[in-house]
Parts: structure tokens; sequence; C-alpha cells
């Protein structure tokens, strides 16, 4: 005799499936993966307290102010560069001592958005070689070879080789570590 | 109340990963009546375990129908007036005794005043009464996880009692203690299921007994419960007495003003029924007065015990009573 | 949600010594470095895994193969109440051990003259109590599907795999598969990033939304296998 259930009483199965729990589930995995999707396509702004200055000009402005310049080359699908981004740039101490000490400017690449980037960019990415986003570029304004910092690896650890290579562009040629104090050229 | 009816329950198991299919429990169908005690009794193996597992909604059934008051097993109106004593009885070690019966009592749904006083008589009832309720469980003797066990059972005045093997490793002060408790329960028109391989003690307090063996229901005997301990005597007599000189007529006589009944003549022995030990004195000591040379005495295998030796044969009852 | 199967698993659970004194290692060192390392502040804290985990090791499964359960279900007990009570006894407890540990500390760099703001505390409270009743809610779930302490087991493969999952696709160059890999190994502690949420504008929904998605799919997945356990230990 095939099992059959007999008619639930008012007080009910001790073994009662959650049916709320189980729709409020898949309603909620539904959501998660449109609001997922959607605020990957529409990054929400964040705070960003360094102003920034445009490329053109910025080495000749650098050499004048006495500061070095802190090129960002930057992306917007990239993950890392947000947080770098939120937490550095965003961070209102942070920002404060960047635009003390560098002259900030943003390389932002839009190969993927339009497939192609404005000539100034292209030109300063190969300069520098730059092959992964986020990386940070300080160039001595007393000339000199320029300091690079390739990929985020957290607040603390970024600004202190920001500092160094504050520092070690300071420094006179003769003094200066081989190779660069931090992924140098 | 409308008692337990069980329909065709059959429930398979399957050893291990890709092990065997056992079929412990095939096609059973039974009703137990409200204020019954109803019996169950079997050799190892045979799906005893299992059924009460069925009975209580802790395990699903493959196949068939239970219905407790007209609910499904696992129903929480059933629960609530439900008393379980599983066999190999787990309990909260590291509880004590007094906090346990207070934890299953705040389970049980009742309120929270009177509490103590009614963990207080659960205890003594079972013999924990004092410094026993006390002690932490994990330092209980097996007898006392029993008795625990059965007082954890008779929280919150339940109406149905399901026991499996309620007197195992308990002494035998415990298990006259638990037999006292059963009857008392069963005057409160409480229905009992019981699963023991104790006969006697299965024989003294049910009504039925149901005979189980490798899944199937293979006879329910009606036990006269609480009636005294009848039991029939085996009497052999010297000299091939019984049948030659003794008459079968004379023994009749003799049986009847002892209070016996004599049930057979198997020569050299004769088989009387007595109603208890009492009884079966008297007898014996009508029959020697009477000149009968009795040389032995013996008590047949209870009618239970039976049922384990013999194989069924076409007197057996099966299925539903 | 029973109140009695509640404070009995908090009770049980301070009726054993390994795991008060896990617990206390586990609150107390971090405190010490808060109290002596200069420059420290609350992230010296960390999170609340080790708590959870701690607290919450065979909540359900230990249950399940002592045979406690036996006489738990025969009782007039829903087996979803269960479920939930053990969850949120849990996850209660790792909140409440969080914010005591979160007044220490405060009390601790107070001494020191650094007392974090208002802001930080809040932030800090409120996803350690987030990240207790969302690791709780995952526990549970892996606690219902085998018996002992097997979730610490699954708890250990399905981290384990999902980091190797993602350096696969950080190797390959599979955006899709790191994004998954990392998107399990954060649900195997949902919690929510306060700050962000907060500082970011406007408010991104995706986090609390994948917060709530795990701890309802962890919790009904757990009462599903629950209602579905046979118990039973004997074949006859």
């Amino acid at each position: 005799m095939p099992p059959v259930e007999p008619v639930a009483s008012p007080s009910g199965s001790t073994r009662a499936r959650p049916t709320v729990l189980l729709v409020a589930a898949l309603a909620l995995m539904v959501a998660r993966v449109v609001t997922g999707i959607y605020e990957e396509r529409h990054p929400t702004s964040v705070p960003d307290l360094v102003r920034w200055q445009p490329i053109e000009g910025a080495e000749a402005a650098s050499r004048e102010q006495k500061r070095p310049v802190l090129y960002d080359f930057t992306a917007d699908w990239c993950l890392p560069c947000r947080a770098m981004q939120r937490e550095v740039f965003g961070d209102p101490e942070s920002a404060q001592e960047i635009e003390r000490v560098f002259l900030p400017v943003r390389v932002l690449d839009r190969m993927r958005e339009e497939g192609g980037n404005a000539p100034e960019v292209d030109s300063l990415q190969r300069r520098f070689r730059v092959s992964t986003f986020p990386t940070l570029v300080v160039v001595p304004h007393g000339g000199g070879d320029p300091v690079v910092i390739v990929g985020y690896r957290g607040k603390e650890s970024t600004i202190q080789r920001l500092r160094a290579a504050q520092m070690e562009g300071l420094l006179p040629r003769a003094m200066r570590p081989p190779g660069g104090a931090v992924r140098g050229r | 109340m409308s008692g337990i009816q069980v329909e065709g329950l059959s429930k398979t198991y399957r050893r291990g990963l890709a092990g065997e299919r056992v079929h412990a429990l095939v096609d059973v169908s039974l009703t137990i009546a409200p204020g019954e005690a109803f019996g169950i009794i079997g050799p190892n193996g045979a799906g005893k375990t299992t059924f009460l597992g069925c009975l209580l909604g802790l395990l699903r059934p493959d196949a068939g129908r239970i219905t407790i008051d007209g609910h499904a097993p696992d129903d929480l109106a059933i629960r609530a007036v439900t008393g379980y004593l599983p066999e190999r009885l787990v309990l909260d070690r590291w509880m004590t005794g007094r906090e346990f019966l207070a934890y299953h009592h705040a389970l049980a749904g009742q309120p929270a005043a009177g509490r103590r006083e009614e963990v207080e008589g659960a205890l003594e009832r079972v013999g924990l009464g004092g410094e026993a309720g006390q002690r932490a469980i994990r330092r209980y003797s097996r007898g006392m996880l029993q008795r625990l066990g059965l007082a954890q059972a008779m929280l919150g005045q339940p109406r149905y009692l399901f026991l499996d093997e309620p007197a195992s490793g308990v002494d035998p002060a415990g298990v006259v203690l638990f037999r006292r408790l059963l009857s008392e329960l069963r005057q409160k028109g409480v229905t009992v299921i019981l699963n023991s391989h104790q006969l006697d003690q299965v024989e003294r307090v049910c009504d039925r007994v149901a005979f189980v063996k490798a899944g199937r229901v293979e006879a329910i005997e009606t036990v006269a419960a609480g009636a005294a301990h009848a039991r029939v005597l085996r009497v052999r007599a010297a000299d091939a007495a019984i049948g030659t000189r003794v008459t079968r007529e004379q023994l009749a006589a003799l049986a009847v003003s002892a209070g016996a009944a004599l049930t057979g003549i198997d020569p050299p022995e004769a088989r009387f029924t007595v109603a208890d030990d009492a009884g079966a004195a008297r007898l014996l000591q009508t029959l020697i007065g009477a000149g009968v040379p009795v040389a032995e005495a013996t008590p047949e295998e209870s009618r239970l015990e039976r049922l384990f030796l013999d194989a069924p044969t076409d007197a057996r009852t099966k299925g539903s009573a | 949600m029973n109140l009695t199967l509640v404070t009995t698993l908090w009770r049980q659970r301070l009726t054993s010594p390994v795991r008060m004194a896990i617990l206390a290692m586990l609150s107390l060192m971090p405190l010490l470095g808060v109290a002596f390392m200069p420059g420290a502040g609350l992230a010296l804290l960390g999170g609340a895994q080790g708590l959870i985990l701690t607290l919450g090791a065979g909540m359900i499964g230990q249950d399940l193969s002592s045979g406690v359960l036996q006489l738990l279900f025969a009782r007039r007990l829903r087996r979803p109440e269960y479920v939930v009570s053990r969850w949120l006894g849990v996850g209660a407890a790792a909140a409440v051990i969080s914010l005591l540990q979160l007044a220490i500390a405060c009390a601790l760099l107070a001494g020191r003259g650094a007392v974090p703001t208002a802001q930080d505390i809040l932030m800090f409270g409120g996803g350690r109590v987030l990240e207790s009743f969302g690791g709780a809610a995952v526990l549970a779930f892996f606690s219902s599907l085998i018996g002992g302490f097997g979730d610490l087991g699954i708890y250990l493969l399905v981290n384990l795999g999902a980091g190797i999952v993602q350096m696969a696709g950080q190797v390959k160059q599979w955006l899709w598969l790191a994004r998954a890999g990392a998107e399990i190994s954060a649900a195997l502690t949902p919690t929510i990033d306060l700050v962000r949420l907060v500082t970011v504008t406007p408010m991104p929904w995706y986090p609390i939304v994948s917060y709530a998605s795990t701890v309802v799919l962890c919790l009904a997945l757990a009462i599903v296998v629950v209602n579905r356990r046979e118990l039973s230990y004997a074949s006859g």
C-alpha cells in the first residue's frame, strides 16, 4: 500500500516543511544575483578625497613645485583599484598626505569600455610598462628613476611604500639603492 | 482517545552504502485499543524497535499508515501526550537528574509553576529521591539511568507510553517498582506499549502480546493480565503409576479437590493447570496424600516461550487481532 | 524558538572545559595585543570565526550521533524549532562574547588614551554581531549533514576548496572562477561590511542581500535535512 499522508491536525506536524523560509531563500538568491550583476555594472561612487591633476603638464608642474608626480594607473573594472581608492585615497589623513607630498595624476585605462585609450594614457602606460592594475608610479621631480609599485596589498603597506618611494626620490643619486626601494626599474 | 491503528506498515533499510536491503517490517497491521497494555516480543532483529520508531514518528514508513487518536504519529498533538523510554537510553550526561527532569518537564510544555514539586515527585516515584537527583547523570549506574528514563517518560501525564526494554539493567527491586508504576498507570487508563525480552514481565503486565519475527507479526496472544500467574505443571509419577494404578478419573478428581484442573495424561506424566504457586503446592500435597508416587513436578514453558521455540503452526492467528 | 533549548545549549557549552579553554584563549589573546602593542586598534580583535566554531562545533551533529535526539524529538517539539534554537543559541553566545571583548578592548584603549570613535565601536560591534549569527547559520547547516564534530571538517574542506578555486581562477585569469571562489569563501562566515555600507553612495544593496540570502538558505536547508532525518539505532 503506498504511503498515505494523514490529514494534518490543527496543531501541525513536528516535521512541517519550512515553506516560508524556502521561498524566502529562493527570492533572496535571485535578488542576490540581480543586485550583484547590477552593482557590478554600476559601480558605486567611492568618495575620493585626492584632487587629481591632469596628465598634461604634470611633470612640468612637478619640477616647478618640487614635488614628485604620483601616477595612479587604474581601471574602473579593477576591484583592488577600487579598494585602494576607498581605503587610501578616500581616507582623509592619507589623502591629505598624498596631496602634500606628491602631485597626484590619475591615468584611467579605458581599453575594455572603449576599445582604446587616449594617446597620453597609452604613452604613459608604455613608458612605465604598466601591465596590471593598480600600479602606482612615483616620478621624482629632480629627475631620476621612477619607483613602481604594483598591486594593492592593503592600506598600511601602500602608504609605507609610497613613503619609501618619496624618500628615495629625495636622496642624491649616488645614495639611492640600486634598482629602487620597491619594484623599481 | 481512539487508540493506535497500524495498517500495512512496511519499512526497509539498506545496510551501509551498497549493502543488502533489510526488510525490517513487512506489512504489519494491528490495532491497539486505548487503555490497553500491549506487549511486543520477538527474537533479536525482528523489527520491534523499528516498529516503535515508526509509532513514535522517529522513522518514516516506506508503506502503510499509522494513526494515533486519528493523527499522524509525528503530529504535535500526539507528541504532547506521548512518553517514550528508548532501548538505548542516552541522556544529557552533563546534567544532574533533577536538571534533566526539569528540562524535559519544560520541553513537554508543562508550566513552570509547580515544576520543582513535580520533578521531585517524579524522582521519588522511581526511587531516585534525595541525593541521587543531585548527582550528574554521567555518574549514574545503569539501573539509575533506566529509572530516570522512566521518570522522564512519565512526565506530563502521557496518554500513550512507549517502553522499549524498560527493565534492562534494573535490579529486581527496580523491576518490582516498575511493575507497580505500570499498573498504576494502567489504572489511570494510560495505553502502554511494552517491548521486552522478559516474558514473565510481559505476561504479568500486558493484556495482549504481539510476537514479531523477521518483520512480521506472527501471532497476537491474549494474555490474562493481572491475574495470578497460572501455569501448567507436569507431574511424573514413579513406577509408571499414571495411567495404570492411578486412573485419569482419579487424577481429575484429585486435581479438582485441590483447586486445579487436569488437562491431559501423557504416561508417565500428567499435566495439570494450577492457578499459582500456592495452588501448585496444594495439588502436589493432595496427590502425595492420596498415594500418588510423585517423583517430579516441573512447570511447562509458558505460552509465550513456546512462541519462540515452535515453528509457526496453523493454530497461530496471523495479522490483525 | 524554544528558550529552554537555547539556555540548555549555553549551559552545556559552559560545562565543557575544552570549549571554555579555547574560548578564553581566543578572546583574551587579542586583548593582550590591544593592551600592550603600540598602535593596536580594534582591528586586532579580528573576526568571530573562532568563537563561532568553538561554540558551535557539533551543534546539531553531536546530538544526532549521541542519540539524545531520540528523546528530544519524542517530545512536543517541532524540529524546525530545534534547528532555529541551536542557531540562536550559538549566534547569541558568540555575539555576547564579541561585545564583551569589544567593551574590554575599548577600556584598554581608553587607558592608553586611544579611545576608538563611536562610529568605529558601532561598526565593529555591529559587524561582529552580524558575523556571529551569520556564521552560526552556516555551521548549523553543516552540522545537520553529519554527526559528531563533522561540521568542523566540512567547514575546513569548503574553505580549502574555495581557496583553491579562487587561486585557480586568478592563475588562469578566469575572473568568474576567482569570483566564485571568493564568494564561497566569504559565504562561510557571512557578514556585512558596515563601513562600506555607510561610506559609499548610493548605499549598496548587494552586501545586505547576500548576507540575508546565505543565512536564510542555510537555515532552510538545515531544517529540511533535520526534518528528513530518521532516528534509529537498531535494526530490530
